[in-house]
């Protein structure tokens, strides 16, 4: 059984008069993928930014267990030694944009101390992790938004830390980058990095995360597997479909048997309801192709979070 | 490492930031040049002169004539009106309103000033009322000369009367002498004869007492004849005696009939009355002598008086003379310059430099350091505070006072540059020098840490980049409006003034000058090094605090542009 390597107590965060975390309880496993979604505002991000100290917390304490021990823990607020083995990737790349990719990494690199000969080889090493290589001279405002992204996993990875946190890691980018990032995380996950990421994608949740923890009206309000985190909240996906046709219904008799909570007609589209949309978008582009249909317009469509926990709030059943 | 690695990095966003490169490296040459262009001169050159009057004579030219002189160019009005218009509108620096036909006694120079123009009004006034005091000075010297040649000719006129009085003063001791004697011979003169016993009464009484006498007698010679009758005697000798005291007695009673019948003794009495007349007369005329000689003593006396008191009067006047005399012979070096000037005054500069560029030197090393340092740093803060790289600098193990030190140390390594940029212009085109060079960059170094700092709190404490800048520019505002750069500290009311002096622009001027133009030690500095380094102590102290705030603040702002973000991303993928 994998040991905590974070953990927080009745951690509680105001910001003036406003109360943004309420009482969180919580225990992050060395070596697993942790993932703490939430509604826009719910209070992740404030939550992460305690557990680096940049924000402290009103009330409670968040502790890192020892480097090499088993149980004996240190506060943030009482010891900044834990954040050299912390390493922390924010919804926006946090770099300097007039550095280049070699630049950044070498800064922060000294930053944790790292000594100048180890400075290359491992920013070097990074690099290629990331797949920057061939980037080092390149101005970081230069870069295209993913690699932006990975320059600032990148930056988060330049004192081999024990554990990553990621804060958004795929909000703005497209889906092919996403999943790009994606294999990035769980490759560096793959070397025994304990990683927590939030995100609002529940799929995101899915594909990478071991358990996850949701944040709802300040506090964790659900905690457990993904497994058992889709059981208790299903969604679906929208496949918006505009035939030159129209012959929906057609359509309708031949994805038969597939995994389709509903079909509607939007006008001259529809819109099929799956909580599978690849295996129900990949046989609805099948039988375009068998019957020679010309597709219009094709989008896929997720509910987002703010969706999903309104739908957990107006029915509470779900639960 | 650390340090040197947040320094590097900070001078690397700097440079590839072009504006601020150029302004680090240019702005000192453009400082420089457009400064020391503008100011290396001793004069106001540009300043226009408004002049008017109803009656321009030879006096007014010549003092016209003096101020074109100083190369201010003068426009002449039609009236009081329209040269006080012009200095209203800023195109006179100075009106000089002169009055008709000007001379001596109607000598009244009215300037008409512009107070709202508070920085250059002292100084117009100052050249002007210099212009016309050297004019002014000319004339009263002509005056004095004049004065003085009066003088010079009055002393001899003293010299010469003072001879006169004394000759009249022997004078008068002599008519004072003469006048001694007539008293003197006057006072023997007795004009007292007693004629009481010269009467008729008593020459008739004297002659009927001889008469009497006679009578007696020649009873007598009578008796005796009897008596010799009876006597022995032989007859003969009586007949002689008989004979004799018979003559006797004859004579006798001839002198007695004469005496007592004879018209003489009539004449006698009648010439002893008309000589007791005439003695009357000459008694009456000796009483007239004896009233002129009272009223003659009477009038010597009053003569002596006088004489007496003119001499008095003339001693006096001598002695008036004498001190007029030796008064102006005292008078000491009575040349026209002394009596124009009687107190000489000498300008004495402290320092040597030539134009107001090199005067203003020190404070402007001052404003430079004050406003670069504190915008420099407030900027460097606030970028670093709007950097999205705040957040991965704060996790890493690094104290706040690393990154504190980094930008303190970028921004005086900055200045450092931009110092030394100016100061070779400086000296290469305008020659400035500085005296106590090591020392000076002792000061410097100290002044820049100061300024530094507090620009870092401005960087702390402001939240935008606009209010940070107002911030920064109001603060060195005030420090320079509560200094004598604008106007005299000494013109500040006391409970300000006493809280000016001790700004660290105020302590930071005062040190540049002591230390670059006159070469004081940094020993002699030691109040206003320290004073600078108490501040720089404080301000360290309350960046330490604002940090904490400040940081609190960019989790809030980091916060808000997620939510805004993560709300257009769920529109986008809504739409």
């Amino acid at each position: 059984m994998a040991l905590p390597i974070v953990k927080i107590r009745g951690v509680s965060k105001s910001f003036g008069s406003k109360q943004v975390l309420s009482d969180i309880d919580l225990d992050i496993n060395e070596g697993e993928i942790f993932g703490l979604i939430g509604a826009s505002g719910a209070g992740k991000t404030t939550l992460l930014e305690a557990m680096v100290g940049f924000i402290p917390v009103s009330k409670g304490e968040i502790a890192y267990r020892k480097d090499g021990a088993v149980m004996n823990f240190v506060s943030i607020k009482n010891d900044s030694s834990p954040k050299a083995r912390i390493g922390f990737s924010t919804q926006t790349p946090s770099f300097y944009d007039k550095l280049t990719v070699n630049e950044n990494l070498e800064y922060f690199a000294k930053l944790y101390d790292i000594p100048e000969q180890f400075i290359k080889p491992r920013t070097a090493k990074i690099l290629e992790l990331v797949e920057l290589t061939g980037e080092e001279n390149t101005v970081a405002a230069e870069l295209s938004g993913g690699m932006q992204k990975r320059l600032d996993i990148a930056c988060a990875l330049v004192n081999d830390p024990q554990i990553l946190i990621l804060d958004e890691p795929t909000a703005d980018l497209d889906p092919l980058l996403r999943k790009h990032i994606w294999a990035l995380i769980k490759k560096i996950n793959s070397f025994g990095k304990t990683v927590i990421i939030s995100s609002h994608f529940l799929e995101e949740m899915d594909e990478l995360c071991s358990r996850i923890a949701l944040i709802y009206n300040k506090s964790i309000t659900h905690l457990g597997t993904t497994e058992e985190f889709r059981k208790k909240f299903p969604y679906n996906q929208e496949i918006i479909l505009n035939l030159a046709s129209q012959r929906y219904e057609q359509l309708a008799s031949m994805l038969k048997g597939l995994p389709i909570s509903k079909m509607i007609v939007r006008g001259n589209k529809t819109v099929i309801y799956t909580q599978q949309t690849e295996t129900v978008l990949k046989r609805v582009l099948d039988i375009v192709e068998q019957q020679r249909e010309t597709i219009l317009d094709l989008d896929v469509q997720k509910p987002t979070l703010d969706e999903v926990f309104t739908s957990i709030v107006n029915n509470p059943g779900a639960e | 490492m650390k340090l040197f690695s947040i320094i590097q990095k900070n001078f690397r966003i700097f440079i590839r930031t072009k504006v601020s490169a150029l302004i680090i490296f240019l702005g000192p040459l453009l400082l420089v040049s457009l400064i020391g262009l503008s100011f290396s001169n001793t004069q106001l050159p540009g300043l226009s002169v408004g002049t008017y009057s109803s009656g321009y004579n030879a006096m007014t030219d010549s003092i016209l004539e003096k101020i074109k002189q100083n190369k201010f160019s003068i426009t002449k009005y039609d009236s009081n009106e329209s040269c006080y218009d012009s200095v209203k509108k800023g195109d006179s620096g100075i009106c000089l309103l002169f009055p008709e036909n000007m001379d001596k006694t109607n000598n009244e120079v009215t300037f008409v000033v512009d107070y709202s123009k508070i920085n250059l009004v002292w100084v117009v006034v100052d050249i002007f009322s210099t212009t016309l005091s050297e004019r002014a000075t000319e004339l009263r010297y002509d005056y004095a000369n004049d004065l003085i040649m009066r003088v010079e000719q009055t002393k001899e006129d003293l010299q010469k009367q003072q001879t006169s009085i004394t000759d009249l003063n022997s004078k008068a001791d002599e008519s004072q002498k003469a006048l001694g004697n007539a008293k003197t011979e006057l006072d023997e003169i007795s004009p007292t004869v007693d004629f009481e016993d010269v009467t008729p009464e008593n020459v008739k009484t004297a002659l009927s007492a001889i008469a009497g006498e006679f009578g007696d007698a020649k009873d007598d010679i009578e008796s005796a004849i009897d008596k010799v009758g009876g006597s022995s005697l032989s007859e003969t000798e009586k007949d002689a005696i008989n004979d004799d005291l018979d003559s006797a007695k004859s004579s006798l009673s001839k002198a007695k009939t004469y005496l007592e019948g004879n018209r003489s003794v009539k004449s006698l009495e009648y010439m002893v009355d008309s000589l007791q007349d005439s003695l009357e007369n000459a008694k009456m005329q000796l009483e007239s002598i004896k009233k002129t000689k009272t009223i003659v003593k009477g009038e010597l006396a009053s003569l002596e008086e006088s004489i007496t008191k003119s001499q008095t009067t003339i001693n006096s006047l001598l002695e008036s003379v004498k001190s007029t005399y030796s008064r102006i012979e005292s008078v000491q070096k009575s040349d026209a310059e002394h009596l124009v000037s009687p107190i000489r005054t000498k300008i004495e500069p402290v320092s040597t430099e030539e134009t107001h560029f090199n005067y203003l030197f020190p404070t402007l090393v001052a404003l430079i350091i004050m406003i670069t340092a504190i915008l420099l740093s407030s900027t460097l803060v606030m970028t670093e505070k709007k950097s999205k790289s705040v957040f991965r600098n704060f996790i890493t193990p690094t104290a706040d006072f690393v990154f504190n030190a980094g930008t303190f140390f970028t921004a005086m390594i900055a200045i450092a540059v931009q110092l030394t940029i100016f100061f070779l212009v400086a000296s290469f085109f305008f020659e400035t020098h500085i005296s106590n060079f090591f020392g000076s960059l002792l000061i410097f170094a100290v002044i820049m840490s100061v300024f530094v700092i507090l620009g870092m709190i401005v960087g702390y404490v402001f939240k935008s980049e606009e209010s940070y800048v107002l911030g920064s520019v109001t603060i060195a505002t005030m420090l320079l409006f509560l200094s004598s750069t604008v106007m005299p500290i000494e013109s500040i009311s006391d409970s300000v003034r006493t809280f000016a002096s001790y700004t660290p622009f105020v302590v930071s001027e005062s040190a540049l000058r002591q230390v670059m133009f006159f070469d004081f030690s940094i020993a002699s500095l030691w109040k206003e090094i320290l004073i600078l380094l108490g501040y720089a102590v404080i301000f360290a102290g309350i960046i330490a605090a604002v940090q904490k705030l400040a940081r609190q603040h960019i989790s809030i702002l980091k916060k808000k542009e997620n939510k805004k973000e993560i709300k257009q991303k769920i529109n986008q993928e809504k739409n």
